[in-house]
C-alpha cells in the first residue's frame, strides 16, 4: 500500500513540476550564452543606430532558411503560410470601468446577433491620422433592443484586425462568435473612409457580454454589484 | 477498505495536481496568425524612446525594462541611449523598435503595442519589431498617484507583449493582468506566472 502511495505523491509530483514548465530562476548555462551574445551583438550595432532591427538574423543559418522557402514554394498553397511570411498584432491594455461608467460612455446600447458577416476595412490616410496604417475589420450585428441611443436594424461593430493582400493584422479587441448574442455597450467608431457611419466600438474593449441561449445574461466576470447593475440594465425594455 | 481508502488518496492526489497545473499555467503567449510565437527572433531586441519624455518617464521606462531583465537572468531589452523624434505613429513597419506618445482620445486605449513577426521554417513565430504607443490623451505620471495611470507600470507590461506574452485573467496581481486602473503599480513587479510565461517561450 506505501508503494502504491508513494508512486501516487511522485506521479502528482512530476505533474505539478512539468507544467511549472523550468523555474525562473534555473539559468541554464545555454541561457547565459545567448545572453552575453547578444549583448556582445547589440555592442556592436551600436544601440541606437538607425539600423537597429530586432528582425535582423546575424546567424550562418540564413541561406538555409531561404533554401528551405524556396523549397515550400514549389508547391505553394497561398493560403498557407510560409516561413518568411510577416504577420502583425496589436495588443492594447484596457483600463478597468464599471458597469456605470460603461454606459455613461456608450452611445448606444444594445442587445444583438452576430449573424457571421464581417469585412476588412482599409482606412483612407487622409480621413483620420490616428488610424493611418492600421486595418479594421466590421462585424454585422442585427439589433434586437435597443437600451440607450437610437439604433435600428444592421450596426457594424469594428474592431482592429483585418486582412489584405499583403497584410494579415490581428487584435486583442473582442471577435463576436457566429449566431451569439450579446449585450453591446457601444460608442461611434472612427470614419476611415468617404461614407461611413453607422460603425460603432465596444467600449473600452469591455463592454461586451454574452448571452446563452435560454437568454441568461452572462455576468460571471463582474463583481456583485455590477452583475447587478449589468442584469438591471439588460432586463430594461 | 484499503483498496478504496488508497484510491481516494490517488483520485485525490491526481486532482490536486490537475488543479496545481491549471494554476501553474494561467500566462498565455500571443498567438500570431493562430500560432504561438517563440519569442523575440534575435534574443535580445534595442528600443528608443521619443526625445520628448521627460527624464522620469525615461527612467521609468528604463526601470521597466530592467525589470524583465534582471527578474529573467536574460538580458534581452535593450534601452537605447539615442532617442527618437517621432511624436506620431504610422503603424508601418519600420525596422525600429519605437517608444511613441500620440494623442489618440480617450475612446482608444492607453497603451499599445504593435508587433510584427516572422514565421520561421519550425513552424512558429518570432518577433521581428514591436513599438509601444502610449495615449496622450490619459494622465500619467511616475509616481503612482491615484488619479493618473504609472508609465512604469504599464511599460511593464507593454514590454510582456515585446516578449512575446499575452494578457491574462488571472492572477489579477501579475504584470500580464489585462486591465489597469489609476493608481496601479502592481505590475511594476513581475510575478510567478509572468515568468512561467517567460521561461515556456525562451527556454
Amino acid at each position: 500500500m506505501k508503494k502504491i502511495l508513494l508512486f501516487a505523491i511522485a506521479f502528482s509530483l512530476l505533474i505539478t513540476l512539468y507544467s511549472c514548465k523550468n523555474p525562473p530562476n534555473a539559468l541554464d548555462d545555454s541561457g547565459l550564452a545567448e545572453d552575453t551574445a547578444a549583448q556582445q551583438n547589440a555592442e556592436e550595432m551600436g544601440q541606437g543606430s538607425e539600423n537597429t532591427q530586432a528582425g535582423e538574423d546575424p546567424s550562418p543559418n540564413k541561406n538555409e532558411e531561404i533554401e528551405l522557402q524556396t523549397d515550400f514554394d514549389e508547391d505553394s498553397d497561398e493560403s498557407t503560410p510560409q516561413p518568411g511570411d510577416i504577420v502583425e498584432i496589436v495588443d492594447s491594455m484596457r483600463v478597468n470601468m464599471s458597469v456605470d461608467d460603461m454606459y455613461e460612455k456608450s452611445d448606444i446600447v444594445v442587445v444583438g446577433e452576430f449573424d457571421g458577416v464581417s469585412y476588412t476595412v482599409v482606412p483612407d490616410d487622409t480621413k483620420d491620422e490616428n488610424t493611418v496604417g492600421t486595418l479594421f475589420t466590421d462585424q454585422v450585428v442585427s439589433c434586437e433592443r435597443v437600451i440607450k441611443g437610437d439604433a435600428q436594424g444592421d450596426i457594424r461593430v469594428r474592431r482592429i484586425g483585418g486582412k489584405t493582400d499583403d497584410r494579415n493584422l490581428s487584435s486583442n479587441d473582442p471577435e463576436l462568435q457566429e449566431g451569439k448574442q450579446y449585450l453591446l455597450f457601444l460608442t461611434a467608431g472612427p470614419s476611415v473612409v468617404e461614407g461611413d457611419t453607422e460603425n460603432y466600438k465596444i467600449v473600452g474593449g469591455l463592454g461586451i457580454f454574452p448571452i446563452d441561449s435560454d437568454g441568461n445574461l452572462d455576468v460571471s466576470s463582474q463583481d456583485e454589484q455590477d452583475a447587478q447593475r449589468l442584469l438591471e440594465i439588460y432586463s430594461q425594455q | 477498505m484499503k483498496i478504496k481508502k488508497i484510491l481516494l488518496c490517488v483520485c485525490f492526489l491526481l486532482v490536486f495536481s490537475i488543479a496545481l497545473s491549471l494554476i501553474a499555467m494561467s500566462y498565455n503567449i500571443l498567438l500570431f496568425n493562430g500560432t504561438e510565437n517563440r519569442g523575440i527572433k534575435n534574443r535580445y531586441i534595442v528600443f528608443q524612446s521619443w526625445s520628448g519624455f521627460t527624464q522620469e518617464t525615461r527612467w521609468a521606462i528604463d526601470y521597466a525594462s530592467r525589470q524583465w531583465n534582471n527578474r529573467t537572468g536574460m538580458t534581452i531589452l535593450y534601452h537605447s541611449a539615442t532617442q527618437h523624434n517621432s511624436n506620431y505613429d504610422n503603424e508601418a513597419r519600420d525596422y525600429k523598435n519605437l517608444i511613441v506618445k500620440v494623442s489618440k482620445g480617450l475612446d482608444n486605449a492607453p497603451m499599445t503595442t504593435h508587433a510584427w513577426a516572422e514565421l520561421g521554417s519550425d513552424g512558429y513565430y518570432y518577433i521581428i519589431e514591436a513599438d509601444i504607443v502610449v495615449n496622450a490623451d490619459y494622465p500619467w505620471n511616475n509616481t503612482g498617484s491615484s488619479t493618473c495611470l504609472d508609465v512604469q507600470n504599464c511599460m511593464t507590461h507593454e514590454f510582456g507583449h515585446m516578449l512575446g506574452l499575452e494578457n491574462v485573467d488571472y492572477p489579477v496581481d501579475a504584470t500580464m493582468y489585462k486591465s489597469t486602473h489609476n493608481g496601479d503599480l502592481e505590475k511594476r513587479w513581475l510575478k510567478q506566472d509572468d515568468l512561467n510565461g517567460f521561461n515556456y517561450i525562451y527556454r
